[in-house]
């Protein structure tokens, strides 16, 4: 190739010194100008790359690449001429300045395409400008944002406020939507405000309205308020009574925006309200239906304010007769002329109350005897305002008292008279025991004197007559005792003790086997038997009746007495057993008469008095006796006493 | 040695007849002085009224006192004879008719040495009268005696 060739040669041309006759201020003069273009042109590239390395964001920054390569190319070519004016290398110098063609080109077209879009960056005044308008945006903005963030902070306070109430508040839209509900509404309903934001009211509530909604909602809409009582469920179950407001909310062109509603739970106010009522009217019906007692209230001057059933049934007038009538007409007129009636408010007001007892007249003149009490009733701060009066015909009880009385005297009169026969009757019994056997140890002792002293004067007939005198008295004198221990019996005091009965009845059995020791008698005694008893008038008893079985099983060839105890009729009773003479049950009744005998003197003796004593001192012991038994074939005798208590 | 005498306090005369008679059956010879109320017994037994001058040294032996006796009754004499140190120990039988329990309490309780009820039959009064003398007059010994 000859260009390469050729490129750093001279080619036999002359420098380009020649051109200027190597004048010397004319060389110089090229050269100093060349170097300084090229060393400005050097330059600027350098600050130019220092500019976009600063300047990243600066678009079409590869522009300025593409000019510095120019401009140094540019500054090669003024090198080059200086380069030139001492070496004719032109060839060299013609292909810088092709480079530096191509790089001027290739900028220019650039440029032709580019500076439509470079123009449409907006200048640094337009910047500026477009900078103040966006300061002034942000502002706005911002004052805005804090317009906003206080009345956020005013909300929250309100807020807070609410959640201070008792009141159940909250705040629904125009759909019945729940916006907001305070703390006392979560309370009162049982709904956290997230779970029911949102939800229509009513449905969440199930609200119970006291007239239609519309109107409700229509009497909102047109007053902007509403007021009156709605029945709320609650979510825990239940409902609650609430004294709910409702008022109408609008926006700034006065256009409905929101409900609010506060509710305040008056469900105790209400139940306490209508048990009250309930027992207020409990109370009216109970006094109107009081017929025993005449309930009747006075005014603080004794003027008639209510009167009930009992009043109009006990004194005879209606309530129409005696309202606002003075309530002494209720008074006998000796009594009205004591003023009794003053009286008795009188007593009520220092006392608070007035109890008494006295005769009050009927509509009808008729008197009856009244129990009455008198209340002064006051106030709450301590003033009369009437008197509460409470009458019962007691006519019947007074009557019935004074019949007591009457009864009562007469008892104390009889109680009296018997202590006084009681003390005759012992004072009998005494001269009895002493001066009636006296007379009789005479005759005995006498007719005896006879019979000793004078029997050479008397026949055996005389004798005979003597001696039924003798036995006429000890008769006597035995009667005299059995009645004197009759009469004993009924007065002596008596001592309950546990008895062993049992070992009695043997004791007994023992002395009359002492007494005729002759006689042979089979006697089973059941032992260990007790009894609640007084221990000397049971052994009376143990003696007559184990006496008497002793007594009539002596015509036996073999005598049989049990003492035992069985069940009768539920009860146990003690009984006495013979196989001796019995009795005919025909006379049975008789049996326990003082001198019954139902056999004869002379068949067996004694007086008559023995089971007469046994009976007193069983029925004193509040015990019962009775007897079983067949003539000819022995005779059971049953008693009761009181069983020992373990 | 002094003769020993019984004193028999009774206002009937049969039975005080009866008695000396049943004493008399039984061999007993001693002097039966009679006082036929309480007030005499009192004065024979004090050497008072009707007594005054009696020789207090014969005291009896024992006392036979009826307790249903004019004036001062038989309780009452024995009342007045043991509240009195001269004839606190001298031996009284209550003999009497009657069986009431309070009159033998209240006879021991004031110091009787005995009580003992006539029997109707005429037997067994003589009987009881016979065991009577015989105790009191020839077994029983007599407290020393003091002068009245």
């Amino acid at each position: 190739m000859e260009f390469p060739r050729h490129l750093f040669s001279s080619g036999g041309f002359q420098p380009h010194g020649f051109c200027y006759q190597w004048n010397t201020g004319l060389v110089w003069l090229n050269v100093l100008s060349d170097l300084l273009i090229a060393l400005a042109y050097f330059g600027i590239p350098l600050i130019l790359l220092r500019f976009i390395r600063k300047r990243k964001d600066l678009p079409f920054s590869w522009i300025f690449g593409l000019f510095g390569v120019f401009i140094i190319a540019c500054g090669a070519t003024h090198l080059m001429e200086v380069w030139n004016l001492w070496h004719a290398q032109y060839w060299l110098a013609g292909a810088i300045k092709t480079v530096t063609a191509a790089a001027s080109v290739g900028t220019a077209a650039l440029l032709v395409k580019v500076v439509p879009q470079a123009l449409e960056i907006p200048s640094a005044r337009q910047w500026k400008e477009a900078n103040e308008a966006l300061k002034k945006v942000v502002q706005e903005h911002e004052s805005a944002e804090v317009e906003l963030r206080l009345r956020e902070a005013s909300y929250r306070e309100i807020a807070e406020l609410l959640d201070l109430t008792h009141n159940a508040i909250f705040v629904r839209n125009l759909e019945n939507e729940i916006v907001h509900w305070n703390e006392a509404a979560e309370k009162l309903y049982g709904w956290k405000v997230e779970e029911v934001r949102g939800r229509k009211t009513h449905d969440v509530l199930g609200t119970v309205f006291p007239k239609p909604r519309e109107e409700i909602e229509a009497t909102l809409f047109k007053d902007g308020y509403w007021e009156g009582e709605l029945v709320h469920q609650l979510r825990r179950g239940g409902f609650a009574i609430v004294s709910s407001r409702w008022a109408l909310r609008t926006d700034d062109h006065g256009k409905p925006a929101a409900i609010l509603e506060s509710n305040r739970d008056i469900t105790h106010r209400k139940k306490a309200d209508d048990e009250l009522r309930l027992s207020e009217e409990r109370f009216r019906l109970l006094v109107s239906g009081v017929r025993d007692y005449a309930i009747v209230t006075l005014d603080p001057e004794g003027y008639v304010t209510s009167w009930n059933t009992g009043a109009e049934r006990i004194k005879g007038y209606s309530a129409e007769e005696v309202m606002g009538k003075h309530f002494s007409m209720f008074f006998s007129e000796e009594d009205i002329k004591q003023d009794k009636a003053g009286t008795e408010l009188k007593i009520a007001i220092q006392q608070g109350r007035c109890e008494e007892e006295g005769w009050r007249v009927r509509k009808d003149g008729t008197h009856f005897w009244a129990s009455v009490v008198v209340t002064a009733l006051h106030n709450e701060k301590g003033r009369l305002y009437g008197f509460g009066k409470i009458t019962r015909d007691i006519t019947e009880r007074k009557r019935a008292e004074s019949a007591l009385a009457r009864k009562q005297e007469e008892l104390a009169g009889s109680i009296a008279e018997l202590n006084a026969t009681n003390k005759e009757l012992e004072a009998f019994s005494y001269s009895v025991s002493h001066d009636l056997r006296a007379p009789l140890r005479t005759i005995d002792g006498f007719s005896l004197a006879l019979l000793e002293d004078y029997s050479d004067k008397l026949d055996a007939e005389g004798k005979k007559h003597l001696d039924r005198v003798r036995a006429a008295t000890q008769k006597m004198g035995a009667l005299i005792d059995d009645l004197l221990n009759l009469s004993r019996v009924t007065r002596a005091n008596m001592r309950l003790e546990k008895v062993d009965v049992s070992s009695a009845a043997e004791e007994v059995i023992e002395e009359l086997q002492k007494s005729q020791p002759g006689r042979r008698v089979e006697c089973s005694i059941e032992k260990g038997l007790e009894a609640m008893a007084d221990s000397h008038l049971l052994r009376v008893v143990l003696v007559n009746l184990l006496g008497n079985a002793w007594k009539f099983t002596s015509k036996r060839d073999s005598a049989h007495i049990e003492f035992g105890k069985t069940q009768n009729n539920g009860s146990s009773a003690f009984f006495v057993r013979d196989n001796g003479a019995g009795f005919d049950p025909a006379y049975a009744d008789r049996l326990f008469g003082a001198f019954q005998r139902l056999h004869a003197m002379t068949e067996f003796p004694g007086t008559g008095i023995g089971l007469a004593t046994v009976q007193r001192i069983i029925n004193r012991h509040g015990g019962q006796i009775w007897a079983e038994g067949q003539a000819g074939q022995g005779a059971t005798f049953y008693f009761t006493l009181q069983t020992v208590n373990p | 040695m002094k003769e020993k005498i019984i004193l028999l306090v009774e206002d009937n005369p049969d039975d005080e007849a009866l008695m000396v008679r049943a004493l008399k059956n039984n061999n007993i010879l001693n002097q039966i002085a009679v006082a036929r109320d309480g007030v005499e017994a009192i004065e024979y037994l004090f050497a008072e009224g009707a007594y005054a001058g009696r020789d207090t040294s014969v005291v009896p032996e024992v006392i036979l006192l009826d307790l249903k006796l004019p004036k001062l009754d038989g309780l009452g004499v024995l009342r007045r004879l043991r509240a009195d140190p001269r004839t606190k120990l001298l031996p009284v039988v209550l003999l009497t008719s009657s069986n009431e329990e309070e009159d033998r309490l209240n006879g021991y309780g004031l110091g009787a040495n005995s009580y003992v009820r006539k029997p109707v039959d005429f037997d067994q009064f003589r009987e009881a009268i016979r065991q009577l003398s015989l105790y009191w007059l020839v077994w029983n010994e007599t407290p020393p005696a003091r002068r009245i």
